[in-house]
């Protein structure tokens, strides 16, 4: 637990007011919306909970939407601004101001079991995929930034290898990686003026379909001033375990954000091993609860083999 | 030579240098250093010292043994030292009791052993002449200043016509005005003969002039790239049009930032022994799936 984390307060405002979960279908042919969450100030709005549930079941063929086209890339998409139609579309159905759209596409080796989409409001962040040049290099292939001017410059020109900084890390080992206190973190190289900014925490996930040779990686850096997300996990088996019972947390940001803190305790719980058991992406709101909860479960494989599942929460 | 070698000139995969510590280990000084080159690119190394910048030139050279990983040049992967690298050092190590021309010929001789004396002689000269020395080609080393001395020591280097060239901190014993001299003669033959190069430096400025692109060492042990900054600006440079660029100083000031967080990670580094003391432990109650995953430090 970290110092910048344990101060966000309850039903803080995140970066992410709006997420997706796609899922592939069984003919292989289509996804289906699984489940969509509206993050407000005063509460969740979720299909899973009848809110617009007549567009849950929604498909999209392959390069169809923004589901689509991470799908059909294999890759992370960042859509932002005018003139993306989508990231207009997505954010007047939905009644929100969103400034980007992120799509990350959950592979078990080639095959995409999932995507899910993140609606992005104003507030400062930075969404980055890293991806392999023609040197084994990592090199920027698609960025979101704001209010974050000198990181933008820099990482224009920035290039990790492999084992290098947090995107070269993530790449080398095929696992998330969950770094905090980016001011000082001696994976996040380009701490310029993280102070300043308030970087605070950064997620890496890996993209790609080989074991240990990830085609790219999807970088979230979050500020304490509007975060991404109230908090991120990652889970694990245990070293010696098969049992899904055995998942265990490997690394943490979540500060104490809500009074009922056990119940929430058992829905991370509850979520996580439903997405290790699916090995498909999963939401999870609490509408009623006096408190915002909403919680996304990723599982992340190296190769075809799933070796954890990365928590959001918000 | 195909599109694709030149632009992987040079391979450097995963060059590890291990020594054994008191303890009967084996402690990395540099881990999994990994660098590519392409043919006629300038790439400096910086870093804080004994970070093991040194080390991983002088394994490039073939003058220190690689104790894992590789290197590649121009399609061969490098055993030893040999003529397809120049080595400049930062003290030009001259023969006392030969003449620059001398000593510059003493490699000529070597390596163009096929070559007529009169060819021999012309491309000493040449060379000699390429850095500013026509004038001084008979001084002995106790004649010249330290700089003339260094120019002679990069004329022995590139007279070789080397592949490659290594340049281990070779203005570091000289005063600003030799120093960006130097920097002009050597910036001058590589653009003109288009040597693939790699130089230590501690000097960011230096490093922003000479250089395509940077490659930012972590602090050791187990030292590694931290990150490659890659220049936008163009060769040959200019030193005024350079500095006067808009985003020069943004560049700098990158660079000085990455120095200072380095130090400052440094500076809370923990003693040797109970570094390594505390290292045992951690394996003995530490899971491994934590070691794997948590943030070095900080996470939990």
């Amino acid at each position: 637990m970290t110092d910048s984390v344990s101060t966000i307060a309850k039903n803080q405002s995140t970066l992410v007011q709006y997420f997706e979960v796609w899922n592939l279908d069984d003919d292989g042919n289509s996804m289906s919306l699984q489940d969509y969450t509206r993050l407000r100030n005063d509460g969740v709005d979720s299909g899973k909970h009848g809110v617009d549930s007549g567009k849950l079941g929604r498909r999209v063929r392959c390069g169809e939407g923004v589901a689509g086209m991470a799908w059909n890339q294999r890759n992370a998409i960042i859509l932002q601004e005018a003139p993306s139609e989508l990231l207009q579309r997505i954010g007047t159905q939905n009644g929100l101001q969103l400034t980007a759209l992120i799509a990350y596409p959950i592979l078990r080796g080639q095959e995409v079991l999932s995507v899910i989409v993140l609606g992005i409001s104003e507030g400062p962040g930075a969404f980055e995929v890293w991806g392999r040049d023609d040197r084994d290099e990592l090199s920027i292939s698609a960025s979101y930034y704001s209010r974050l001017k000198n990181l933008e410059f820099i990482s224009r020109y920035v290039k990790f290898p492999k084992g290098a900084g947090l995107p070269g890390t993530v790449w080398k080992s095929g696992h998330p990686r969950l770094a905090p206190n980016l001011s000082s973190n001696p994976t996040f190289m380009r701490s310029w003026d993280a102070d300043e900014t308030h970087l605070s925490t950064g997620l890496c996930l890996p993209v790609g379909s080989a074991a240990g040779n990830s085609d790219s990686v999807l970088l979230l850096l979050s500020t304490s001033e509007k975060p991404i997300a109230t908090g991120f996990e990652i889970w694990a088996p245990k070293p010696d375990g098969e049992l899904e019972s055995q998942l265990q947390t490997v690394a943490s940001d979540r500060g104490p954000v809500c009074d009922e803190e056990t119940q929430i305790q058992l829905r991370i719980h509850d979520t996580v091993h439903a997405a290790w058991k699916t090995g498909r992406a999963m939401s999870s709101t609490q509408t009623e609860s006096t408190y915002r909860q909403a919680m996304l479960a990723v599982p992340v494989y190296r190769g075809r083999e799933q070796v954890s599942v990365v928590m959001f929460m918000f | 030579m195909s599109a694709h070698s030149d632009r992987r000139y040079v391979e450097i995969a995963n060059l590890t240098k291990a020594y054994s510590n008191p303890y009967g280990e084996a402690v990395k000084v540099v881990d999994e250093f990994n660098l590519i080159l392409r043919r006629g690119e300038v790439v400096s190394i910086i870093g804080h010292s004994g970070c093991g910048k040194s080390t991983v030139l002088t394994m490039v050279a073939g003058l220190n043994d690689i104790t894992s990983g590789a290197v590649v040049l121009s399609g061969r992967e490098i055993c030893g030292p040999g003529p397809d690298r120049g080595v400049v050092f930062q003290s030009p190590c001259l023969l006392p009791w030969m003449t620059a021309f001398q000593n510059v010929m003493l490699g000529i001789d070597q390596v163009y052993s096929h070559g007529s004396k009169t060819e021999r002689r012309q491309i000493c000269e040449y060379y000699l002449n390429a850095v500013g020395l026509s004038d001084s080609m008979h001084k002995f080393p106790r004649e010249m200043s330290g700089g003339m001395q260094q120019r002679v020591g990069i004329a022995r280097a590139i007279a070789l016509k080397p592949r490659m060239l290594l340049l281990d901190e070779p203005f570091g014993r000289l005063d600003s005005l030799t120093r960006m001299e130097l920097q002009d003669v050597i910036l001058g033959v590589l653009d003109r003969e288009q040597i693939t190069t790699i130089m230590i430096t501690h000097d960011v400025d230096e490093a922003i002039y000479m250089s395509n692109r940077i490659c930012m060492m972590t602090n050791g042990p187990a030292a590694t790239v931290g990150q490659i900054l890659d220049l936008p600006f163009d060769r040959p440079r200019n030193r005024k049009q350079l500095l006067e660029h808009p985003d020069y100083y943004e560049f700098r000031g990158a660079l000085i930032a990455f120095l200072e967080r380095q130090e400052a990670r440094k500076a809370t580094h923990v003693p040797k022994k109970s570094n390594v003391d505390a290292a045992k432990s951690a394996v003995r109650v530490t899971s491994p799936s934590v070691r794997q995953h948590a943030t070095a430090g900080t996470a939990t």
